[in-house]
């Protein structure tokens, strides 16, 4: 009877339990998708554009390039995946080697030569067997 | 034709289409014709469904089909001679689908044409358009000026109800929104998508909502459109969608606004 009574007076609030939350939000995701409505042809020449763009910047494997959506908490992202190689100088077209770590012998080189040139004009004789020296240490 | 004052302003033309089928596109092109004729307006209704014809069966017309829209289409016979009157009510008509052909038997144009020949005499034609989105959706969206999305609070049904609004609105048609077989105490109970949930994700204006009711299902097998039974709430609603097309502000009954002692009539089954 009680129930009955709660049933008769119960507020007009309606439930968000219950399978209702599953269908909208699964709704919520298709619909989506669906109004976003990119075709094979037109997701094709989507990536084929975002491709260049990229390739303007960085170097990367075309093959790898992924385009998916993501759902979450009511909010769809787009995620784009693109695995960078290295990275491409605009100007040079030309690729940038990571910098070596720690002195390098041509660095050395370079800087005890420099006196060893100046010192070569003021006296051949004197120089001459330290220039070997480093020949043979390079 | 010569046509009497009334009618000399020409008809609004409406297509009734869903995309999913089986969801009352036929059901309600019949019982909203069946309404509007019972107020007074001459209502014309198409059955678009070439090869699977069903507006003839839900208005109990199905003995009386001599030509159809096709025949009208090739000339066959007069476009006069094609249109049936009903049983009930001598406001309302039917021009019939033809059953043997199928939907690539007319074009969009060929549809247009046909419809040109009742615009003068009545004030609204109700195209039945088939199911899906293809040619005879196409032929059957081909003369309107405004498309009435009929759904049910389902996800399928939704889903291509909103695909359907996308086409018909690229199409510069106006947009309304039917919510059919909606079940209130399902929506209390968290089991089904409310009225106002289904609005929120079509966005599209809401013309009318129909509850679940089995009386639909006695007047469909006795081919009778539910209107003509005054104990129906599912004939009221359609009552009140057909004088909303006519321009009355009717308030939309929802599940927040059933008042108390409907409420109470509904649980003790009355």
């Amino acid at each position: 009877m009680v129930g009955f009574l709660k049933k008769l007076f119960s507020g007009s609030a309606e439930g968000d339990s219950g399978s209702k939350a599953a269908a909208k939000s699964r709704l919520h995701f298709v619909l989506v998708q669906d109004r976003a409505g990119l075709s094979s042809d037109e997701l094709a020449r989507f990536k084929k554009e975002m491709i260049e763009v990229i390739e303007r910047y960085f170097v990367i494997d075309p093959h790898a390039f992924d385009v998916s959506y993501k759902h979450e908490q009511q909010l769809t992202t787009l995620q784009i995946n693109s695995p960078i190689l290295v990275r491409r100088l605009e100007s040079s077209k030309r690729k940038i080697e990571a910098p070596q770590v720690g002195p390098s012998k041509g660095e050395a080189k370079t800087e005890v030569t420099n006196p060893e040139i100046k010192g070569k004009d003021a006296s051949k004789s004197a120089t001459i067997p330290k220039d070997e020296n480093i020949a043979s240490a390079g | 034709m010569a046509g009497q004052s009334n009618k000399r302003s020409e008809s609004q033309v409406i297509v009734v289409t869903s995309g999913k089928g089986g969801v009352g596109k036929t059901t309600t092109t019949a019982t909203l014709g069946a309404a509007l004729a019972l107020r007074g307006k001459r209502t014309l209704v198409i059955d678009a469904d070439i090869g699977l014809r069903n507006l003839d069966v839900i208005l109990g017309l199905e003995n009386r089909i001599v030509f159809n829209l096709v025949d009208v289409s090739k000339e066959v016979c007069k476009p006069s001679q094609a249109i049936i009157k009903s049983k009930k009510s001598a406001n309302l008509y039917l021009l019939p689908a033809s059953q043997t052909d199928d939907k690539d038997v007319v074009s969009e144009d060929d549809v247009r044409r046909v419809i040109d020949n009742y615009r003068q005499e009545f004030h609204f034609i109700l195209v039945d358009s088939p199911a899906g989105i293809e040619q005879g959706f196409r032929n059957a969206c081909a003369a309107a000026d405004k498309a009435i999305i009929v759904t049910t609070p389902e996800v399928s049904a939704i889903r291509d109800a909103d695909r359907v609004v996308g086409l018909v609105s690229a199409k510069g048609l106006d947009t309304l929104l039917i919510i059919n077989r909606i079940d209130h105490d399902l929506v209390k109970r968290g089991d089904m998508l409310s009225v106002k949930d289904v609005q929120d994700i079509l966005g599209i204006e809401l013309l009318g909502v129909v509850e679940r009711d089995d009386s639909i299902i006695v007047a469909a097998n006795c081919g009778e459109p539910v209107v003509y039974n005054p104990r129906s709430r599912a004939g009221q609603s359609f009552d009140d969608i057909a004088r909303r097309l006519c321009g009355e502000k009717i308030p939309l009954v929802t599940e927040n606004n059933l008042g108390f002692w409907s409420r109470l009539s509904k649980r003790l089954g009355v």
